[in-house]
């Protein structure tokens, strides 16, 4: 009982890191909550299954597809809403509230595309569960928890390692004092939110086997996201890495041990005391 | 100032005589909208003054609701009691959500009060001894208030205008006096306003728990007019529909959210073909707005008849000149004649 919570604590704490990873991304770099980014995840899932199942594409390449199809959803919502918003000289707010209605133009669209009911995704690995010391594991969870390590891992050496990486984060730090050392500001932003759409999607092609691919999925994760992004430390890649498992394991726990009723409410109030007490986040250092 | 008090006043005559000439559909309508404009002139307090954004405010509009119905029905209190209960539980519970949230910079409130609506409707769903669940609650009565028992939609529409007409005398009198022109000072500039000695928490806080009080009025008028209510009425999605009232009616107005709810409430009914998709169109149009007109319907009234009356008092002032010797700008021999 306790192994097996574990190894799904560990998968649904990957999930909630994977979706927390796109906020803290675009949070860094454009201060932006970007409430509709649990609607990528979602578009992932629905994307992937129209081109594994409906287009019998190879999963190799439904990765690939789905990266770059969300991610240039990602792209254009940069360039249709944010940008025109900013340079109408709106505030952070307004920009935050355009999030939240493309976020509701995507959750309301879906299911003219794909229907209201939760879709079948296939696991790619078969449907036989794996028995690792005696807990009875899905083979998705292995696809998510290596989905989590290699993207954690590349955004890692994206950030620490080449020029353009490096300019995201000086971007971070200061968008003026970036902009005076030649660092084009408005690229950044829109590679943040491609970015981190295209991340977002695969996250979504990847949990689908697990959650089904759902229109309605999208707002619940970008709850979830947010809230492990902001118990870990908003806007660094450890805080999302730690706020989303930690997040996982308290959920799997509780719903395990006391009740899975009222799961989302307990998560609320997990945010409420992390806000309280540590606003910065449980890695920060003051 | 005459003019000022000329335009509100046939209005507020046009809402007591309209009601009476109109059929029953349009009386439902009518008080659709005034719940929602009641619910709408706090949300942009909070949004459009004090420039915090809730997500969550169908929590604070189910609590309105629920506390009402439940005190009602099933405690047998009378419906001014329980209103204001169910308000004040409003105001407290918005005022300790705002108490971690609110002195932190960035957006922070927005996300906790999306997860406070998520919990609200959850627990709405799932404590089904207390609110009956998915299946919801019916109320027997509407409420009588001082033993004049509401009996039909004319009688509960008036009942909604007063509240309406109250809650925005007090917003827009709190908006124009100190704490309004605080938030507004914050809202631009929270560093800047701190500066000047403004407790840019507190006031921040006070918006939030005024809007929670409104809302829950707003939704305790909702549950007694409707007679029915289900955890389906309070998701997110009413949360996005005052989003759009803000958006569509023009931010940080007040009369702009009595246009942007009767936006909201009677053009869908013109349009009953794009009834399903509401919400997309909502959306749609939130953004929309933000991108090219981002201050809204009323600013565009606003504009056109400040044109109007630029226009119309450039005339005026040229006749006045050409009539009146006393009234044209002196050449500068006058000039220095004068001295």
């Amino acid at each position: 009982m306790l192994w097996q919570l574990i190894v799904s604590s560990l998968t649904v704490g990957s999930i909630y890191a994977l979706t927390a990873l796109g906020f803290s991304v675009v949070f860094a770099a454009t201060r932006i909550m970007n409430i509709a980014h649990g609607q990528f995840v979602m578009l992932g899932a629905m994307f992937g299954v129209s081109y594994f199942v409906s287009m019998r594409v190879p999963y190799w390449a439904t990765i690939v597809l789905v990266f770059l199809t969300v991610g240039v959803i990602g792209v254009a919502m940069e360039r249709l809403t944010i940008r025109p918003i900013q340079k109408g000289g709106a505030s952070l707010l307004a920009l935050i509230i355009a999030t939240v209605a493309v976020g509701e133009m995507f959750a309301n669209g879906a299911p003219l595309a794909w229907g209201v009911t939760d879709l079948y995704s296939p696991p790619p690995l078969g449907t036989q569960p794996l028995v690792l010391v005696g807990a009875a594991t899905h083979t998705q969870s292995l696809v998510i928890l290596a989905l989590t390590a290699v993207s954690f891992g590349s955004l890692w050496v994206f950030f620490e390692r080449t020029v353009l990486g490096k300019s995201v984060r000086a971007v971070a730090i200061d968008p003026f004092a970036a902009r005076v050392v030649g660092i084009n500001v408005e690229l950044v932003s829109l590679l943040v939110f491609g970015l981190a759409a295209a991340l977002g999607g695969v996250a979504g092609l990847a949990i689908s086997p697990i959650t089904n691919a759902s229109p309605h999925m999208g707002l619940g994760l970008t709850i979830k996201g947010v809230t492990a992004a902001i118990i870990g430390g908003f806007g660094s890649l450890g805080g999302a890495l730690l706020g989303g498992m930690a997040l996982g394991f308290l959920e799997m726990f509780v719903a395990g041990f006391i009740t899975p009723a009222f799961r989302d409410a307990i998560v609320f109030g997990i945010l409420l005391a992390v806000l309280f007490l540590r606003p910065s986040g449980i890695l920060s250092r003051t | 100032m005459k003019t000022n008090a000329l335009f509100p006043g046939a209005l507020v005559l046009a809402a007591l005589v309209g009601p009476l000439l109109v059929n029953n559909y349009w009386l439902h309508l009518l008080i659709s909208f005034g719940i929602l404009a009641i619910v709408a002139l706090g949300f942009n307090l909070l949004m459009g003054y004090a420039g915090q954004v809730s997500l969550g405010h169908a929590g604070f509009y189910a609590i309105g609701a629920y506390g009402a119905a439940l005190l009602v029905e099933k405690s047998g209190w009378s419906f001014w009691p329980s209103l204001v209960v169910a308000a004040v539980l409003s105001g407290l519970l918005a005022y300790v959500i705002g108490l971690p949230t609110l002195r932190l910079k960035d957006y922070y409130l927005a996300i906790a009060t999306l997860g406070f609506g998520v919990s609200i409707q959850v627990i709405a769903t799932q404590w089904s001894g207390l609110t009956g669940g998915p299946v919801g609650l019916a109320l027997k009565s509407r409420p009588s208030i001082f033993g004049f028992e509401i009996a039909n939609n004319l009688q509960f529409f008036y009942l909604t205008l007063a509240f309406l007409l109250l809650s925005y005398f007090c917003v827009e009198n709190l908006t124009r006096s100190r704490p309004g022109r605080g938030m507004q000072a914050l809202k631009d500039d929270e560093e800047a306003a701190a500066s000047l000695g403004i407790a840019v928490a507190h006031y921040k806080r006070q918006a939030f728990v005024i809007s929670a009080v409104l809302a829950a009025l707003g939704g305790a008028l909702y549950a007694s007019f409707s007679l029915y209510i289900n955890p389906l009425a309070f998701t997110v999605k009413y949360s996005v529909l005052l989003l759009a009232v803000a958006a569509v009616g023009g931010l940080g107005k007040n009369p702009g959210m009595l246009i942007g709810a009767a936006f909201v409430t009677f053009v869908p009914e013109m349009a009953t073909a794009f009834k399903n998709y509401y919400l997309l169109i909502y959306s749609f149009l939130i953004i929309l707005f933000l991108v090219f007109w981002p201050s809204g319907l009323y600013g565009f009234l606003e504009e056109g008849w400040q044109r109007i009356a630029d226009w119309s008092g450039t005339r005026r002032e040229a006749f006045a000149q050409a009539r009146d010797p006393a009234l044209a700008v002196p050449s500068p021999e006058e000039r220095e004649s004068l001295g």
